[in-house]
């Protein structure tokens, strides 16, 4: 009897336990809708912790300001082409955007001399007020691709004000991603008008682009910098299986489509090995597939307990990945966010709030705050 | 009647042997030439999981079915009653009028996937015209195999 009062009386403990610590768990932070009713949001990019600029995959670039989203949309953005996984994409400000109020867009346009063709294609252009003025092509990707998938299209500055663009393999072009004389599966390197910086690694190789800054890359929809911009993390979708995290150098080869931890969507193999001498290895990877779609740096103060840490967003099933560094290694990973459907990006706030958009025609975007 | 359905199934995976052969020659052949160490082994072994993925395996995120006999078995149930039909009034042998069938079946998986997928081709070994040439040839066969048990059986 005596043994039996004493198993209760630890059971009864331990949940309470488990019960206090899964609440203070849940409770340590708390989402709030700030908009909603979006197309497709897709970037995202803060002016102010005030003000939100958001790309809608559909055409549109919005504006948030003081809590509300503008009826209307920014007006002088280029036509691009909402068509499979194509549209108005990525979103970065200039770094003296308070002096220059240069923003940069990527998205995929119809190429005008084939119009069966379509490309990935970056601009930038002056914000003033809500209006975009100055418009001026800053990449196209070259050739031009018959698909509508793989566009990559993300960008981030680094901190010599060179501006790094993400350009996907096209799908059907997955072995153009070894060769250098395209830019499908690359990291393209330019200065922020477009011009190619002399430091670029392929510069001197005949046939190669220059704007080569890294490649053998697949989907890569995460590009990013740690706090200091020494480290630059990547991560890009794999086929089925083999999503991956990498660090960016300086002319290296990640190895897609000769190496990898993934097969093909239908079953097949794609290559059966998963590395080579003179290919990078991702620091990680994900069978079965998350689907990453977006990344930040988190190096805010709201969340002490987060600083330093990698987000990554997932469509697939639907959360948000925090992965704890230890150097270039991760030493962890924390499923967050996991009620809210497919989550399509996710970015710091300049309060050390995490803000977030859902992937649906009627897209919300979260703010993340300590409870 | 038992006999005919074993040659249609059967015919169905011979055409998914050969078009997950054709997928496993068309990605070594390219890991290849990129200095990847491509042995005999590796072919060999490339080969028989390619069949078994392609073939046999439920395919991911849609039906507990395999996709690629799944598409197969649709394109045949169409061009087969049609290979039958004309086969009244055409004078061809069997064998060349199922093959034929089973090449139309073929040409049309690989020329709609594009269509669904916004340009994207599915099948690896269908991105070029001469590995489109080759999966229609791979319908050829089994549709040939058909003809040729029907004519036997009958």
């Amino acid at each position: 009897m005596k043994i039996l009062k004493q198993i209760s009386l630890i059971t009864i403990t331990y949940f309470l336990c488990f019960s206090l610590f899964a609440n203070h768990h849940e409770e340590s932070y708390k989402l709030e809708v700030i908009a909603e009713d979006l197309s497709f949001p897709w970037g995202i990019a803060f002016i102010s912790n005030e003000e939100i600029l958001i790309t809608e995959k559909t055409g549109e670039l919005r504006l948030i300001s003081q809590g509300v989203l503008l009826p209307e949309p920014i007006s002088g953005v280029p036509e691009s082409l909402f068509k499979g996984q194509g549209g108005l994409e990525g979103i970065v400000l200039h770094p003296n955007f308070k002096d220059n109020q240069y923003i940069y867009l990527s998205f995929s346009e119809t190429d005008q001399s084939n119009k069966k063709l379509n490309t990935l294609r970056v601009i930038r252009g002056k914000l003033e007020g809500t209006s975009l003025t100055d418009v001026e092509t800053i990449f196209r990707a070259s050739p031009s691709r018959k698909t509508a998938n793989h566009y990559g299209a993300k960008m981030v500055f680094l901190k010599d004000g060179t501006l790094l663009i993400t350009s996907g393999d096209g799908f059907n072009y997955r072995e153009e991603a070894q060769k250098l004389d395209n830019h499908f599966g690359k990291i393209i390197r330019v200065n922020d008008d477009g011009t190619i910086p002399q430091d670029n690694p392929f510069t001197e190789t005949p046939g190669a682009k220059p704007e080569i800054w890294s490649y053998g890359h697949r989907n890569l929809q995460g590009i990013v910098i740690n706090s200091d911009g020494s480290v630059v993390y990547e991560h890009e979708h794999g086929p089925r299986g083999g999503d991956e995290l990498n660090i960016i150098q300086k002319g290296r080869n990640y190895g897609w489509p000769a190496i990898t931890y993934g097969i093909d969507y239908n079953g097949a193999l794609i290559s059966p090995f998963k590395e080579k001498e003179g290919m990078e290895q991702p620091v990680k990877y994900w069978v079965p597939s998350i689907a990453p779609s977006g990344m930040t740096f988190y190096d805010g103060d709201l969340f002490p307990n987060w600083k330093g840490s990698l987000f990554i967003s997932a469509l697939v099933p639907g959360d948000v990945r925090r992965l704890s560094l230890e150097g270039s290694n991760v030493v962890a990973e924390e499923i967050l966010f996991n009620k809210i459907g497919r989550i399509r990006n996710i970015v710091s706030a300049p309060d050390g709030s995490l803000v977030m958009v859902t992937d649906s025609n009627k897209g919300k975007l979260y703010r993340v705050t300590p409870k | 009647m038992i006999k005919k359905i074993l040659f249609f199934l059967l015919s169905i995976l011979l055409t998914s042997f050969l078009v997950g052969a054709q997928t496993t020659i068309v990605n070594l052949m390219w890991l290849s030439s990129v200095e990847m160490p491509v042995t005999l082994m590796i072919f060999i072994s490339s080969l028989f999981q390619d069949f078994f993925m392609l073939s046999l395996s439920p395919a991911l995120g849609m039906l507990p079915i395999p996709l690629l006999p799944t598409l197969i078995l649709l394109g045949f149930l169409i061009g087969f009653p049609v290979a039958w039909l004309a086969l009244k009034w055409v004078k061809i042998e069997k064998k060349y009028a199922y093959g034929i069938a089973g090449a139309a079946a073929l040409f049309f998986i690989v020329y709609l996937t594009p269509v669904i997928f916004f340009g994207a081709d599915m099948l690896a070994g269908a991105r070029t015209p001469l590995g489109k040439v080759s999966l229609i040839i791979c319908g050829y066969v089994g549709g040939h195999f058909m003809g040729s048990k029907l004519n036997k059986t009958e």
